[in-house]
């Protein structure tokens, strides 16, 4: 078995055989199902306003509340939960890409994170914003916060237990930031709590209609890029021989990933782990059907799968709980708890790559043979190589390096 | 307050106010001092377990574990004493951690599975414990900020019991089992050919980390970073040997979360700050200077 971009990299090249077929079931079958998803969607909420009652009003019939009930909180919730499900998938998709992990998501980057506590000391300060100056604060908090932790995993090529570690260190302390912020401004800050972990209910289209133009920019952005990311795909070193900036793009790339989720909280607060489980979902279907792993197909149907997921996720919220009480309960704590399913499924597959399988890219060090974008620390490439050598494995795993190295000489001195 | 109001009260001869004030500032002190202790030992289990320096409790999900036990058992039988919450704290963890052990066990611990499956098993519990207050307690601010953020308010001296027993029984095993831990840091072969037994060994000090987090879940609910900071600053002071980490990164522990504490309950007086934001304000730009340090040499 191949963890995901290696799939990529198999389908990526120009001369990769492409299935017309195959992409265009692929596309058609997320689009029902995105369809018949929305369409219940629309069915569920608080108002005694059911199936039949829309049926009867697209048929023509029907009354003003019915409507009033559509225009006012189901059809924003809908365009919503639309709008970040496509965001979040590409940004994801993106990071992941550029990251060349599969753990690397708008949530491990902790762009989500920083992006909310911004917003959130918008908020605390009492600063009455206008929502693209918002938009464009998240923007810089999620970019800080994702470039901090891309600098300190080293672009994820120190594999991906080092860039989720780091990411999820990044997050907790920017958590424990906006609680504080919550808590020394309560009044300011009244109704962000329950926003915190990303829900879809709005109070109108407003918002949705702002955030609407910037997605589209942000996605077509990814689009022209989507070339120059299947070359990445390849490694840095081939990529720049065939005439990719891979640093330029790498950067224009962030960019791009970070302001489409930025633009996601600044809509429905940090909706977990969309961003890790869409692109994810999206490259495992790309690797059955030959062609879809191109950047130009997976990112839009990286987009489509990421709607599935939000709408899915909040109509199987509404399913399980009753009508009041799921309007409390954020959206982003179901797919939390799914894209956090998937990131353990994901990692229990880690083992099934072998070291023998060392791609090309990557250079040698003393330790290992390769360095694979995909392996794990060093120590664990040590041992099962079958060259397990506590040396080279606290020396190179360890994270406070004078002291573990001379710790791991005290051990065996004192043996 | 002055010290001699201590000494007073420590003699039994203070007046009411000063006997009330303190009576309910002991109780914090100790939750603090003995779940700071408790998070330490447990981390420098992990960390020599796991083989990764890395690792703690919280990151592989028995912390958010506990909170979870904690938080139904409190929900769904309101006015539950402490015991029994311990008790389904202790279950919780358990759970967790045995889920997560289960999961990653796969012909062999690898420690990187362990963390990733660990890290998410923890994001998926706190959104867990996230629709449990949402759903049974909406209005109930305190508890969800105590059990997602942990605080040492309110605290009273039966919820620090556990973590004084918890602290009794592990403190001793892990003195005794020292030398195997510092075998088991090495690799996986070694302690082999020394004749430890791996896999029970490891089974048991995991189990202990777990009973110790759990019980200092109890008693001030889910803290961050201190079971991964506190070890680590004890081995850059004494060295790698456990015999010395354990006691120095317990006393480090406990200065943690006691001064994490007070800076929060004093910087902005009368409002306070949870003790967990405290130590994860504390312990995160550590860790990222860890993480900085080490660049490049994870891979």
């Amino acid at each position: 078995m191949t963890t995901t971009p290696e799939r990529v990299r198999a389908t990526a090249p120009p001369a990769a055989r492409t299935s017309r077929l195959g992409i265009t079931t692929a596309f058609v079958a997320a689009g029902v199902l995105a369809v018949l998803i929305a369409a219940v969607h629309l069915t569920q909420g608080t108002a005694a306003v059911g199936p039949l009652d829309l049926l009867r009003l697209a048929t023509g019939g029907g009354g003003d509340e019915t409507l009033a009930v559509l225009v006012a909180s189901r059809v924003p919730r809908l365009l919503a939960g639309l709008l970040i499900g496509v965001a979040l998938g590409v940004a994801g998709a993106v990071l992941q890409s550029v990251a060349r992990n599969p753990l690397a998501s708008p949530d491990t980057l902790a762009v989500n994170a920083g992006a909310y506590v911004t917003v959130v000391a918008v908020a605390a300060f009492g600063l009455s914003v206008p929502f693209y100056l918002q938009g464009g604060l998240a923007f810089l908090g999620g970019l800080a916060a994702a470039g901090l932790v891309l600098v300190l995993a080293r672009g994820g090529a120190d594999g991906p237990t080092r860039l989720v570690l780091a990411g999820s260190a990044i997050m907790l302390a920017l958590h424990a930031l906006t609680m504080v912020l919550l808590v020394l401004f309560e009044q300011e800050t009244l109704g962000l709590f329950a926003w915190g972990s990303g829900s879809i209910v709005q109070s109108g289209t407003r918002t949705v209609t702002l955030a609407t133009p910037v997605v589209v920019v942000g996605v077509l952005a990814a689009l022209v890029l989507a070339r120059r990311l299947d070359l990445l795909g390849l490694g840095d070193d081939a990529a720049s021989v065939l005439g990719v900036d891979v640093r330029r793009t790498r950067v224009v790339a962030v960019l791009v990933a970070v302001l489409l989720a930025a633009i996601a909280v600044t809509v429905a607060g940090p909706v977990g782990f969309v961003g890790l489980a869409a692109p994810v979902l999206a490259r495992l279907v790309a690797r059955r059907v030959p062609g879809l792993g191109r950047h130009v197909l997976l990112l839009p149907f990286a987009a489509v799968v990421g709607v599935v997921v939000v709408l899915g996720a909040d109509v199987l919220l509404r399913l399980l709980l009753p009508g009041t009480t799921s309007i409390a309960v954020p959206t982003g704590v179901v797919t939390t708890v799914l894209g956090a399913g998937l990131l353990v499924w994901l990692a229990r597959r880690l083992r099934d790559a072998g070291p023998a399988r060392a791609p090309h890219a990557g250079r040698s060090d003393g330790c290992a043979p390769a360095r694979p974008w995909w392996s794990s620390s060093a120590c664990w490439r040590c041992w099962s190589a079958g060259r397990p050598s506590p040396a080279c494995c606290w020396a190179t795993a360890s994270c406070s390096s004078g002291t573990s190295r001379t710790g791991g000489a005290a051990w065996r001195a004192a043996r | 307050m002055l010290l001699g109001d201590v000494a007073n009260w420590w003699g039994g001869v203070a007046g009411r106010q000063v006997t009330f004030v303190l009576d309910q500032r002991l109780p914090r002190v100790l939750a603090a001092l003995l779940a700071g202790a408790a998070l330490a030992l447990a981390g420098a289990i992990v960390q020599a377990v796991c083989r990764n320096p890395l690792a703690e409790p919280g990151l592989l999900g028995v912390t958010s574990g506990a909170g979870l036990g904690a938080v139904s058992m409190i929900l769904l039988v309101p006015g539950v004493g402490i015991w029994p919450m311990s008790a389904a704290a202790a279950v919780g963890a358990f759970a967790v951690f045995g889920l997560v052990y289960g999961l990653s066990y796969r012909g062999g611990l690898s420690s990187d599975r362990l963390v990733l499956i660990g890290i998410g098993a923890q994001a998926g519990v706190t959104a867990l414990i996230t629709l449990v207050i949402v759903v049974v307690a909406p209005w109930d601010a305190n508890l969800a900020l105590t059990w997602l953020s942990g605080s040492t308010y309110g605290r009273s001296l039966a919820q620090v019991a556990p973590v004084a027993i918890a602290l009794l029984l592990v403190t001793p095993l892990a003195t005794g089992l020292r030398r195997d831990l510092d075998v088991l840091a090495l690799d996986e072969d070694t302690p082999r050919v020394l004749g430890v037994p791996l896999d029970r060994t490891r089974l048991l000090l995991l189990s202990a980390a777990a009973l110790l987090t759990a019980a200092a879940v109890c008693a001030v609910g889910v803290l961050a970073f201190v079971g991964l900071v506190a070890p680590h600053a004890a081995r850059a002071l004494v060295g790698a040997r456990h015999g010395r980490v354990v006691p120095v990164a317990m006393l480090l522990g406990a200065l943690l979360v006691s001064v994490a504490d007070t800076l929060g309950r004093t910087i902005i007086a009368p409002d306070q700050i949870p003790a967990g934001l405290g130590t994860a304000l504390l312990g995160a730009p550590y860790f990222v200077y860890l993480l900085w340090r080490s660049r490049g040499r994870g891979a």
